[in-house]
């Protein structure tokens, strides 16, 4: 690298688009949920593990929320190359709390996709297990959910198909 | 307009379009710049944030006018949502602005007259965001917004020009003159993403509003009564 160029640029760079990806598809989300008659309080509230969560918002939040969690590590390694001990000790703790968060709101998601494939949501350990996660993945993203009310609640197309002046 | 899904849909896939191949032009393409190396591409979404952020602003300044002159729920509708996607705007260009200032200026902040105004900026649109929330009334809550927002843009000119007015950390405005060929194609495009996203978020964030607006509030016959009987005396 030629003399007096700023080295170790692309953590910075990754962690800034990251940031933006997150913040553009975070927001755009928000508006797309309260316009279709999400309460304000429901969404604040994204770790509730009662319910259904059908499939367009389960892979849309699943998306979300690994970027979110890229662009978190990505900070983390932009702290790594350089900065006092303190401040990567700070960093290395907010970065680990928020990690920990995004991860429990990704675990709450899966456990209302089970719901709306009338699995319990207990079942979200399988998701650790290596090889079977990957089953359990493509089941989650790809079938549909039980057609009309099942013990953990009401359909969640059929509300969304049933209250369509929300969507105006 | 609000309800003709269409046209904003079109308007927001090709935001999306063009951001997406403005980032990777800038990213993978575009060649590192001689002194900053690789940080600078950071420009390619730090500048259309800010410009888009003043320019929204902007528009809501002018919703401001229009909402105060007609009393139209649309025209409000329209200025909370250009005040809100010019706050995300404004939030992420600082968020963005303070990765680059780490490896560049060696900090995370300073109380530069940029940042520092831009600060203000994101702290008045908030407190206006905020504000209507307060107000249950929903014409009193046009009203007052509207007045706050054209109060609160008086910042706005400041934030654009005070590079060039004081002795300011930051850099002034660049311009195709001053900016090699090869990072101009992805700048340009990253700011016309960033602006048909921006027409986007409004108007979903507009169609959102009116229809809180229209479900919030039914007058009380009460006062509905006391109405007429003025207008008729």
């Amino acid at each position: 690298m030629p003399e007096g160029v700023i080295a170790g640029g692309w953590p910075y760079v990754v962690a800034a688009y990251l940031i933006t990806a997150l913040v553009l598809a975070a927001y755009s989300g928000l508006l797309k949920l309260a316009l279709r008659g999400v309460p304000a309080g429901e969404i604040g509230a994204l770790l509730v593990i009662r319910g259904r969560l059908n499939r367009a918002p389960f892979v849309s939040a699943m998306l979300s929320l690994t970027v979110m969690l890229a662009a978190w590590n990505a900070l983390l390694l932009s702290q790594g190359s350089g900065g006092s001990t303190g401040l990567i000790f700070v960093t290395t703790l907010l970065v680990g709390a928020g990690s920990l968060t995004l991860l429990a709101v990704m675990a709450t998601t899966i456990v209302r996709r089970l719901h709306d494939l009338d699995r319990p949501g207990t079942h979200w350990w399988l998701a650790l297990v290596p090889i079977y996660n990957l089953y359990l993945g493509i089941l989650l993203t790809f079938k549909k959910g039980t057609t009309g009310a099942n013990r953990y609640g009401p359909d969640p197309l059929l509300q969304s198909r049933e209250e369509p002046n929300r969507e105006q | 307009m609000l309800t003709n899904t269409r046209w904003y849909t079109i308007v927001g896939i090709l935001g999306l379009l063009a951001l997406v191949a403005g980032c990777w032009i800038g990213l993978f393409v575009a060649p590192a710049e001689r002194h900053m190396g690789e940080v600078q591409r950071i420009m390619y979404v730090h500048v259309p944030s800010a410009k888009n952020a003043v320019l929204v602003l902007t528009v809501a300044f002018l919703f401001a006018i229009g909402s105060l002159a007609t009393g139209s729920p649309k025209w409000d509708a329209l200025m909370t949502g250009a005040t809100e996607t010019g706050v995300v705007l404004t939030g992420m260009l600082l968020a963005q602005g303070m990765i680059w200032g780490k490896p560049t200026w060696g900090v995370w902040w300073d109380w530069d007259v940029r940042l520092t105004t831009s600060l203000i900026m994101l702290l008045l649109f908030a407190g206006i965001l905020a504000l209507r929330a307060f107000i249950q009334d929903p014409e009193r809550r046009a009203t007052w917004s509207a007045v706050a927002v054209i109060v609160a843009y008086v910042d706005v000119p400041l934030v654009y020009f005070c590079v060039r007015w004081f002795r300011s950390l930051h850099q002034i405005q660049s311009s195709p003159e001053t900016v090699s060929a090869t990072m101009v194609l992805p700048l340009r495009l990253t700011l016309t993403g960033f602006l048909l996203i921006s027409v986007w978020l409004i108007v979903q964030r507009a169609r959102l509003e009116l229809g809180r607006r229209q479900s919030e509030w039914v007058e009380p016959p009460e006062r509905l009564r006391m109405r007429t009987e003025e207008a008729r005396a």
